[in-house]
């Protein structure tokens, strides 16, 4: 890695949701939408987060940024300049006022999935933009009104837009004022949900590369959620697959893509459909459906559907280490799996 | 190989409160025994107007407003025009001949059924007189209670077909209602709805584009091995070029109410020739993507106030005086690749004397 200094560091973080049931509503189960995460976040790479619906990829985001207080675990942050050597900030457990006073809540900024229901209908797009700014410093009006127009600017929207409402725009433009707002407090942390999936084709391209500038130009850092995993393979430098709520697999994009370990990420990366012809491959398709986050599967939680299934896995949890550099699986089986793959499917 | 359906010059209107929205303008377009047919196009384009249209499931405010769909049911008859018959024919025909899988599983599936008798009823509707004769060999109930006799021979042939779809354990899976199933099984009771009188064309409109990936192969994969033994063709309805590339032989490239270009697969993915298609397939990230994404300036335009001429020239970089006039006629290139667009009107007068 190029720059090596974290930004952020996610240990062990947890996130139960209650199920509240009988007569006197007391909690008597919980879904386990973050089980027990690590990850670290170097400044300035794009992390792409993927896995299928309900793997808890939207939770770490917003665990993350503080709309969903975790359970159990650690976010650390890092702030400016510092290396790892001091001490990091936990801002799991930091109030909301704690966060805005330290100037975090500036730094870690989020653009969410459908844009036509994350921007107020009826708000003017001035004021949509200027919102973040003006709940986290004292501005002048005149000032302010030349920042949102720069914005808007560094988005690629012009003068003519400041004084409409978000219905008069196409899904791409407000995608574009979403990316604006969140850019508004300078941050240094992005986290985009699905940004591109309301999108469609034409446009998905042209925000990729909005993103793309906008993270070279600020030297921002990105956490990338995306379940589309050839959007994620052109704007990340590294992924982390999730699934049930645990991260199965992280590495360098290239690396995953050459070399998946862990045999989710091979029945993923196999099960994409892949817009060019003369290129059959070999697809894995896995049966059954992915369990209820409710009762996750004991030992690996992958064992009900993978087709190298050991007794080990039934019983004892894999973690997370470290295969080669930069490459982490967690799997049983992960030094024999490339073979195994290879014999099962050619 | 012989015709199934043939469009030809099919013009779809709605007439809203702020103006006519042209939702298809003179679509033409023929669908082969046997093919698997793909129609691509971003949202809005009319792909799924057009397969509404189809089966004349078009509601108020929309109507069609010209054209023919003519549908051949038997291999050496002539056709029947859709768009003149009554709806009782019609009635006839949708869900026995022509069926339609549609995108969203749970609005399609009644939330206060039991799976089996949705299911149930394209049989009890389409096969009655089979039922009855099957049912007077196996079933011995009161014959005063012949509704109920119906119903149990119609659930007998559900779980034979669940079982056919790969579903384990069909016989509990009938007695379930929507709510109780996952995405992907939904999906499939959907396709066992529209699969169950072995329609000559199976409809799927975005049947794949809310699954999550692992789930989607394994039903693409399902509609694969269907489409080899029980169902004579398939219009496969998409905004995922991928799902296209894997799965069909002939593609129609749709956009803004239009069809620009309808090839084989291969050859529109190797050589496309309407610059919409070129720049769709150069803003799709690819797997051995190199270098930057070539986005498509502009947005979708507006079908109440469509672009004249052809509807793609203010978005087109080859954009020519003639373009902004008139729409340009289907150009054929050989090779049953047509394209609508006046790049090629010259030179198909020069390569054919």
């Amino acid at each position: 890695m190029t720059d090596p200094t974290k930004i952020l560091s996610l240990k062990d973080l947890k996130k139960h949701y209650p199920i509240m049931g009988g007569v006197l509503r007391r909690q008597v189960n919980s879904v386990k939408a973050l089980d027990g995460i690590n990850i670290d976040i170097y400044r300035g790479e794009c992390l792409g987060v993927v896995g299928e619906s309900g793997c808890g990829k939207t939770t770490t985001g917003k665990t993350i940024i503080g709309l969903e207080d975790a359970t159990h675990g650690k976010i650390q942050y890092f702030p400016n300049g510092e290396n790892e050597k001091t001490s990091p900030l936990d801002i799991s457990g930091m109030g909301k006022r704690a966060l805005k006073k330290s100037g975090i809540r500036a730094k870690l900024q989020m653009v969410f999935q459908d844009p036509t229901t994350s921007l107020d209908p009826r708000m003017l797009i001035k004021n949509i933009i200027a919102e973040p700014i003006l709940a986290l410093q004292r501005i002048g009006s005149r000032d302010l009104e030349a920042r949102v127009l720069e914005l808007l600017n560094t988005v690629g929207l012009t003068k003519d837009h400041y004084l409409r409402y978000p219905h008069e725009f196409s899904g791409g433009q407000r995608q574009r004022i979403a990316v604006a707002r969140a850019i508004a407090t300078n941050p240094e942390f992005l986290i985009l949900d699905e940004p591109t999936s309301a999108l469609d084709v034409s446009v998905q391209a042209q925000i990729l590369n909005l993103l793309k500038q906008l993270q070279q130009k600020f030297h921002l850092t990105y956490l990338f959620i995306t379940h589309h995993l050839l959007v994620v393979k052109y704007i990340s430098s590294r992924l982390a697959v999730m699934y049930l709520g645990k991260v199965v697999e992280t590495a360098p994009t290239e690396e995953l893509f050459r070399h998946p370990l862990h045999p989710y990420t091979h029945a993923l990366l196999s099960g994409i459909p892949v817009p060019e012809v003369g290129h059959p491959r070999k697809r894995i398709v896995l049966s059954g459906d992915v369990p209820s986050p409710v009762n996750p599967p004991a030992g690996c939680r992958f064992h009900t559907r993978c087709p190298f299934v050991l007794e080990r896995c039934r019983k004892e949890e894999p973690l997370l280490e470290e295969l080669e550099p930069g490459h982490s699986v967690a799997c049983h089986r992960k030094q024999s799996m490339p073979k195994l793959i290879h014999e099962k499917f050619g | 190989m012989p015709k199934l359906v043939e469009i030809v010059d099919l013009v779809t209107n709605f007439y809203t409160y702020e103006g006519v929205v042209r939702a298809l303008n003179r679509i033409s377009l023929t669908i082969e025994h046997g093919v698997t047919f793909g129609l691509v196009g971003e949202s809005g384009c009319g792909k799924s107007v057009l397969v509404r249209s189809l089966m004349r499931i078009i509601q108020e405010p929309g109507r069609i407003d010209g054209g023919r769909i003519l549908f051949y049911p038997e291999r050496d008859a002539g056709p029947v025009d859709l768009v003149q018959q009554p709806d009782d024919y019609l009635c006839g025909l949708r869900g026995n001949q022509i069926s339609i899988i549609f995108q969203e599983p749970n609005a399609a599936l009644n939330p206060i059924m039991s799976v089996g008798n949705q299911i149930a009823e394209s049989f009890l509707i389409h096969r009655r007189k089979e039922l009855d004769r099957d049912a007077s060999k196996t079933i011995f109930v009161i014959p005063t209670r012949s509704k109920s006799r119906l119903r149990k021979e119609a659930l007998r042939r559900v779980v034979s077909l669940l079982e056919q779809l790969g579903i384990a354990n069909p016989k509990e899976i009938v007695h379930r209602f929507p709510h109780e199933l996952s995405g992907g099984m939904k999906q499939r009771i959907v396709i066992a709805i529209a699969l169950a009188c072995h329609p000559m064309l199976l409809i799927a409109d975005e049947a794949t584009s809310n699954l999550d990936v692992t789930i989607q192969a394994q039903i693409l994969q399902l509609l694969l091995e269907l489409k080899k033994t029980q169902i004579s063709s398939v219009l496969l309805i998409t905004h995922d070029l991928g799902v296209v590339a894997e799965t069909c032989q002939r593609v129609g490239v749709m956009y803004a109410g239009n069809l620009c270009e309808v090839a084989d697969v291969r050859e529109l993915f190797s050589d496309p020739r309407h610059p919409y298609t070129q720049a769709l397939l150069a803003a799709v990230p690819k797997f051995s993507q190199e270098g930057q994404l070539k986005s498509i300036d502009g947005n979708v335009p507006n079908l109440v106030t469509p672009p004249t001429g052809c509807r793609f020239h203010p978005r087109c970089a080859q954009a020519k005086p003639a373009c902004r006039e008139r729409f340009p006629a289907d150009t054929h290139l050989g090779n049953n690749h047509t394209v609508a667009c006046y790049l090629y009107t010259d030179q198909s007068r020069a390569s054919t004397p």
